[in-house]
């Protein structure tokens, strides 16, 4: 019997991590890597993967140690109150913005692919509400949500990889290696931003059930969203070739789209699995709204979180209405990951990971 | 009254279909034939108004009509045609002429005339807007033409619809090695990729219509005719052959041996400064005919069979990469990405000028065919 506490178990945690990251970025990824290390991406994919393990490792050690006080209480332990609040209070409007361009970026896909008359803001606002509504209802239904369609998108998953694995070219992937290594490190942290999202763990410790089994389930976590990104690239590149999957905007849905299942007797069945995608980016969106409220809460001293998730949703509704253009707003996710993101993925967990260990040493 | 409230909103929100489309409301467009009829330039000045003035494109949508399906007549393709400056305005004007919603999702065919190709500015200009727009169906075929209003007056003899029917040929290129087909992913990959791809052509025949050489594009600009023959050889290289037909000389008699699958092996080094390509194919295959009151069924015959085919295929591919060198001077025989792919190093210092190097490159040829059956007869 699963107790009614309020609390998730290891494997839960292990699918919010799975489908947190997965979302918009998964679109526009084989683009970006194309076009800088060409056929290499899976290389940087998979060093990205690593070093996100690195730093899972990281937030990991710091959280087990504090694992009932959650992320802004150990701030404030670890650095005192004031610096404390100082340095949760990025991490609160990344996620606040990260929230907002994740919609954004939804609403604009969907728009292209699926409901080309329906206004974007009328994409947008059910997605949130729906959302909020799942948010409000704490941790342990979003994690069962979250098992319900888990099954759902794996089968889905597997289904598209069957359906694109035979037909493509692989000779595109090749040659290998031959990139300036410069270029493939840089190329890194696209890789490694393409897992954002996995950084919600600092989040969950006080509610995981056994905090001290967090790792291994989040490490297998990632290595699986890593195998999948790497099978989406490779995909991308073996049926378009480099230089045109580097021109498309969106090549992970280009190929779906350019699927032709043999015998043909249905055409189109983009619009079965974008259905399916939506409910992916989901999962992503009530994760973030839920990592915002919880660190809003605490930034405001506000024991229900169910009255932070409402209170910033109009604001994030109208930050990601800012864009004017596509463009725009993917210049905006750009400045969003260079001022906020390195903080919150990069540097934070390592700063906390060093500030516990002389702590530790002193206590 | 905070549940009414509530009941209330969610209709506002939830209600509205900006997307709702009745299938009898839609026009399946089932080809699209783009053509070039003048050449007006506009000019750099700013004016109020660019519609309706230059009308460079004939666009010609072919659309099924599906009343005249159901009550079983003969001609059932509507031809709708309009003149326009781009695509986007073809588009537009349909819907000032045709009540129903155009639908490309069940494109099948795309039709390129040949002045529209010749103009690099405007095939751009369609091709760019097809890959732009998700909506299109990116499997579809695309073929060039020098006449479409000739192609589009065929009433195909078995078929009901003119783009089944022709797409119909198109797919036929599986067994038949003079003939390729393109689909549009095909396409704007390569043009996108190495400036180069090919188009099959297809002509008027009287009352029927048939695939007769291909276009070879280069950088959006249309470059030549490849003629048929060439083709074998091509797919062969490129290892896209899946089955196919050869007439070979026997002691003075012609004959035709099936290939059934081939697979080359592409090696290339450098000797003084020039690229040297060792392509090592092996096919399988049938003998189709052969001389009559002749026994077929010994296996000396058939070595001396397969020799001889195999030597005539090797003169064939010497002479196809020789056309491909000499005449038309340029890479479609995709070594460029083969190098890239395989050999980086010689790539790299060769990439500059990789036409020079293609011309100036030496080929070989081994091959090696294998006769597996002969029919029932002896």
């Amino acid at each position: 019997m699963v107790p009614n506490d309020d609390k998730i178990s290891t494997f839960q945690l292990g699918l919010i991590i799975y489908l947190t990251p997965i979302g918009v970025g998964i679109f526009t990824l084989p683009a970006v890597l194309a076009k800088d290390v060409e056929t290499n991406g899976w290389i940087s994919l998979i060093l990205g993967g690593l070093f996100c393990m690195l730093i899972i490792y990281f937030i990991s050690d710091v959280g087990k140690k504090y694992s009932n006080l959650g992320l802004v209480e150990t701030l404030k332990f670890l650095f005192g109150k004031v610096l404390g609040t100082i340095l949760a209070f990025p991490v609160f409007i990344y996620y606040i913005v990260f929230t907002a361009m994740e919609i954004r970026i939804f609403g604009e896909t969907t728009k292209m692919y699926l409901l080309f008359k329906t206004p974007l803001e009328y994409i947008m606002i059910p997605i949130l509400i729906l959302a909020m509504i799942l948010t409000r209802n704490g941790i342990e239904s979003i994690a069962r949500f979250f098992e319900a369609a888990f099954f759902l998108i794996a089968f889905t998953l597997f289904l598209v990889i069957l359906i694109y694995l035979p037909k493509s070219d692989y000779s595109n992937l090749l040659p290998i290696l031959r990139v300036e290594p410069l270029k493939l490190i840089k190329s890194v942290s696209d890789s490694l931003f393409s897992l954002s999202g996995f950084e919600v763990l600092f989040l969950l410790f006080p509610f995981i059930r056994r905090p001290e089994k967090a790792l291994r389930s989040s490490l297998i976590a990632i290595s699986f969203i890593t195998i999948l990104y790497v099978v989406v690239f490779i995909q991308c590149i073996a049926r378009f070739g480099v230089d045109y999957t580097s021109t498309l905007l969106y090549p992970t849905l280009s190929l779906i789209k350019s699927s032709d299942i043999p015998g043909a007797f249905i055409e189109g069945i983009e619009g079965l699995l974008f259905s399916l995608w939506i409910v992916l980016i989901f999962t992503t969106i009530v994760m973030l709204i839920f990592a915002y409220s919880i660190v809003g809460s605490n930034l405001i001293k506000q024991k229900e979180i169910k009255h932070t998730v409402i209170l910033f949703l109009p604001m994030i509704y109208v930050i990601s209405l800012i864009p004017d253009s596509i463009a725009e707003t993917f210049e905006f996710t750009d400045k969003l990951v260079i001022f906020l993101g390195y903080y919150t993925i990069i540097a934070l967990p390592i700063l906390m990971f060093i500030a516990s260990k002389i702590k530790g040493a002193r206590g | 009254m905070k549940r009414i409230i509530m009941l209330l909103l969610v209709p506002l929100i939830l209600t509205g279909c900006w997307d709702k489309t009745e299938i009898e409301d839609r026009m399946f467009i089932y080809a699209i034939a783009v053509n070039k009829v003048e050449d007006k330039k506009s000019e750099s000045d700013l004016k109020p108004f660019y519609e309706f003035q230059n009308q460079n494109l004939e666009v010609t949508f072919l659309v099924p009509n599906p009343s005249k399906i159901q009550g079983g007549e003969s001609d059932v393709l509507e031809e709708i045609t309009v003149s326009a400056q781009d695509l986007p305005e073809a588009v537009g004007m349909i819907r000032k002429k045709q009540n129903r919603e155009p639908f490309f999702g069940h494109e099948k065919l795309l039709i390129l005339g040949e002045k529209l190709l010749r103009d690099e500015e405007s095939s751009k200009e369609v091709l760019d807007w097809i890959d732009r727009d998700p909506k299109k169906n990116r499997s579809a075929f695309v073929v060039a033409t020098k006449d479409i209003k000739e192609l589009i007056g065929v009433n195909p003899k078995l078929e009901k619809l003119l783009p089944s029917y022709i797409t119909g040929i198109l797919k036929n290129d599986t067994v038949v090695a003079t003939m390729i087909s393109v689909s549009l992913n095909e396409f704007l990959g390569n043009i996108k990729s190495s400036g180069m791809a090919m188009i099959p052509i297809i002509k008027r025949q009287k009352d029927e219509i048939a695939i007769k050489n291909v276009a070879l594009i280069k950088d959006f600009k249309y470059l030549g005719e490849l003629d048929d023959r060439y083709i074998r050889g091509y797919s062969i290289i490129n290892n896209k052959l899946d089955e196919g037909k050869k007439l070979f000389n026997y002691k003075g008699n012609i004959v035709s041996y099936n290939i059934t699958s081939s697979s080359a092996k592409i090696k290339l080094n450098e000797e003084n400064g020039r690229l040297v390509f060792t392509v090592d194919v092996e096919m399988e295959g049938d003998i189709e005919d052969y001389l009559i009151n002749e026994d077929i069924l010994k296996s000396d015959i058939i070595r001396d069979l397969q020799d001889s085919i195999s030597k005539q295929f090797e003169i064939e591919l010497k002479e196809v990469v020789r056309h491909f060198q000499e005449d038309i001077g340029f890479d479609y025989l995709n070594l460029k990405s083969w190098t890239k792919k395989h050999k980086y190093n010689l790539f790299k210092k060769y990439e500059k000028n990789w036409d020079e190097a293609f011309r100036n490159a030496k080929f070989n040829f081994k091959v090696k065919s294998y006769i597996r059956r002969v029919g029932v007869i002896r």
